[in-house]
């Protein structure tokens, strides 16, 4: 009780010195936690517009899709994966059957290389939203034919409007050259800028009869609830499909590149970090060793009074725990609470170039996310550098002989 | 004593192996006329035929009949799709080394590239290059008798084609067996520059057609790729019949039909 005593006023002996590392731990713990919280908000957006710009969460195809996507590697859905599919609702939120190929789009003497994509515009339109990204017409009718929805760019390059027609030649299921006229009902802008120089949507059925599939597909879309749903749908998806030859893949393995993205985004953001929290781990050390190194004096009376050299590395640790639980606890608070408000109230970068923004498919408005980890290592790793910045003084203080001590003038 | 006897061997050995590449009979002009005669037997100057072609996949395989014109001296063909009627319509010519695609539902014509020439033909094992350069076979090739040999009980003969230097061929050799008695093409084998026996076609089935003998179905096997073969089944075959030129003109391969 006593050390506690003289923990606290020893404290409040340099008040300034107190409160400026106090405001050290407050401000590099706050900004640490706010740090992980925008950017694993950040992350978390950048992925859901990729899905939600064309992969979808999972993709369901016939193994070997991956790695040689031809129109070859079909499958006719039946009854029975519909099945399957229906039975992992509301967990599988979403799904719609697709075809992908490359084909040349030409209009007159103008040809450009084009992805069309075969897809069920109902089911779509309340997953990827398709509907919502026609920048010019309309969206496709379930029952439209002949119609198409071409990318911004890509009707820029081709000279083509609503209602033109545009000659698509590609190479059917049986490897034969097969051709189709069709009419442009619209054109998208979508978040993705492969899409918006080179896509072309058709009906499922459509693109099924120009390519000769009788009934075949490529891909089943599925868009689970939420992104935690992944792994366990998958799983659980490739358990009912085991040995009919079919492939679940999700979203981390169709999209590799934005994996990569994200773990050198988080290696960045863990630097940045890591030379904060140093700052503050020198900071705290100058603070004590230089509490240490004046009051020499006083901890030789202390010993000769009959402290232990224990009790007097408690009580410089005691002085510390008070200075730095102060200091986590502001730290922990403001930190939390500026990351809560931005993500309801979100950061807005947009006045740093928007363009930038769009040709990474990031929305430049970002929510953060609160999770357990982006509080907890922040926490951690400001602890571990503060409790070695303590190693040196404390090491210090014990070492100290009472009758030099008190011998010495300070 | 020793040294003796193994010159003497030595000497034996090369004069064997000497004796056994003999069997290729340097004779080239005999050669040359086989391929000659077999290839007039199977085309003739000009040929109309309706052949059904089936295409054969490990999981699904699929048919087609369709109509061919050529003229060999002018080195041109015309075949159009008749059957099923999703493809009919569709046609193709080829003409002075090239060819041409005419697609009924876009009423486009394509020019197949030359970057397309390796690719199959209508899903195919064929090559497009195949039906572009088939007419080389006796002009960019130097023809040897290789030997002979029974295919399925009938005596044949052997003749090797190995292309001409600077001669823009695809195969490194081709070895075509043809019926000791009447020539008649029976078996033709493909060799890639490693020396692998890359496709084998069959032609089978020798039957009165039109009013003379001939192979009425051809297979083609590529060895790379097992469970995979194309079918040709001649279902009519006229030889040195009148062809009108206009047949071979890209006015009729893209009049609307």
């Amino acid at each position: 009780m006593i050390l506690f005593k003289m923990a606290w006023r020893n404290n409040w002996r340099h008040k300034w010195r107190s409160a400026l590392t106090i405001a050290a731990i407050v401000f590099g713990l706050s900004l640490t936690v706010w740090g992980f919280c925008l950017t694993e908000g950040s992350h978390e957006q950048m992925i859901r517009n990729s899905v939600e710009s064309f992969s979808g969460h999972i993709q369901i195809n016939r193994k070997g899709y991956q790695d040689d996507p031809s129109l070859r590697k079909s499958f006719k859905p039946d009854s029975a994966l519909y099945r399957i599919l229906e039975n992992h609702r509301p967990d599988l939120a979403d799904w719609g059957a697709r075809i992908t190929t490359f084909a040349l789009a030409s209009v007159g003497e103008t040809s450009f290389a084009a992805m069309v994509v075969g897809i069920e515009p109902e089911r779509e339109a309340r997953f990827i939203h398709w509907d919502r990204k026609i920048a010019k017409g309309e969206y496709l009718r379930p029952q439209d034919m002949n119609g198409v929805l071409v990318g911004e760019d890509l009707a820029d390059n081709l000279g083509v409007g609503l209602g033109d027609t545009v000659i698509v030649v590609t190479q059917n299921f049986y490897g034969s050259l097969a051709g189709a006229l069709r009419v442009v009902r619209g054109i998208f802008r979508s978040h993705s800028p492969e899409l918006d120089r080179g896509g072309m949507l058709m009906n499922l059925f459509s693109a099924q009869d120009m390519l000769s599939m009788d009934g075949r597909v490529n891909t089943i879309v599925v868009m689970t609830s939420s992104g935690e749903q992944v792994d366990p749908v998958s799983r659980s998806l490739a358990a009912a499909l085991q040995g009919q030859d079919m492939e679940i893949i999700p979203w981390y393995e169709i999209l590799p590149d934005l994996v990569q993205a994200v773990e050198l985004d988080n290696i960045f953001g863990l630097l940045t970090n890591a030379i904060l929290i140093l700052v503050i781990g020198f900071m705290v050390l100058n603070t004590f060793l230089m509490g240490v190194l004046e009051r020499i004096r006083e901890f030789g009376i202390m010993r000769s009074l009959g402290a232990s050299p224990g009790k007097v590395v408690g009580l410089i640790a005691l002085e510390a725990v008070l200075l730095n639980g102060l200091g986590f606890l502001l730290g922990n608070v403001i930190g939390l609470a500026v990351s809560w408000y931005n993500s309801i109230h979100p950061l807005d970068l947009s006045s740093l170039g928007e363009d930038v923004y769009k040709m990474y498919g990031v929305d430049p408005r970002i929510y953060t996310h609160l999770t357990w980890g982006t509080v907890f290592y922040p926490n951690l790793f400001v602890m571990v550098i503060i409790m070695l910045a303590l190693i040196y003084p404390a090491w210090r203080a014990s070492r100290i002989k009472p009758a030099e001590a008190v011998a010495r003038i300070r | 004593m020793k040294l003796v006897i193994k010159t003497l061997i030595f000497f034996l050995i090369c004069i064997f192996n000497y004796s056994s590449a003999e069997t290729v009979v340097n004779d080239t002009t005999l050669a040359r006329r086989i391929v000659e005669h077999a290839d007039t037997l199977m085309r003739g100057t000009s040929n109309y035929g309706v052949y059904r072609m089936t295409v054969v996949r490990p999981d699904w395989s699929r048919s087609m009949t369709m109509e061919s014109w050529e003229k060999k001296e002018a080195d041109v063909s015309f075949i159009e799709v008749i059957e099923p009627p999703k493809e009919a319509g569709t046609a193709f010519l080829k003409r002075e080394g090239q060819m041409w695609n005419w697609l009924p539902d876009i009423e486009r014509t394509i020019k197949i590239p030359p970057s397309m020439m390796m690719d199959s033909w209508m899903g195919s094992d064929f090559t497009n290059d195949d039906l572009v350069h088939e007419s080389s076979i006796i002009n960019d090739y130097s023809h040897a008798i290789l030997g002979a040999d029974t295919l399925d009980g009938v005596l044949s003969y052997g003749v090797q084609l190995t292309p001409k230097p600077d001669t823009p061929v695809v195969w490194d050799r081709i070895v075509i067996w043809v019926g000791a008695d009447n020539f008649m093409p029976l078996k033709e084998e493909y060799y890639d520059e490693k020396g692998r026996l890359i496709r084998t076609m069959y032609l089978k089935n020798v039957r009165k057609i039109s009013g003379r003998e001939f192979p009425t179905l051809w297979i083609l096997e590529p060895h790379l790729k097992p469970g995979q073969r194309t079918e040709f089944e001649i279902l009519k075959i006229e030889i040195n019949v009148e062809i009108p030129d206009r047949i071979f003109t890209r006015q009729h391969l893209e009049r609307s039909r």
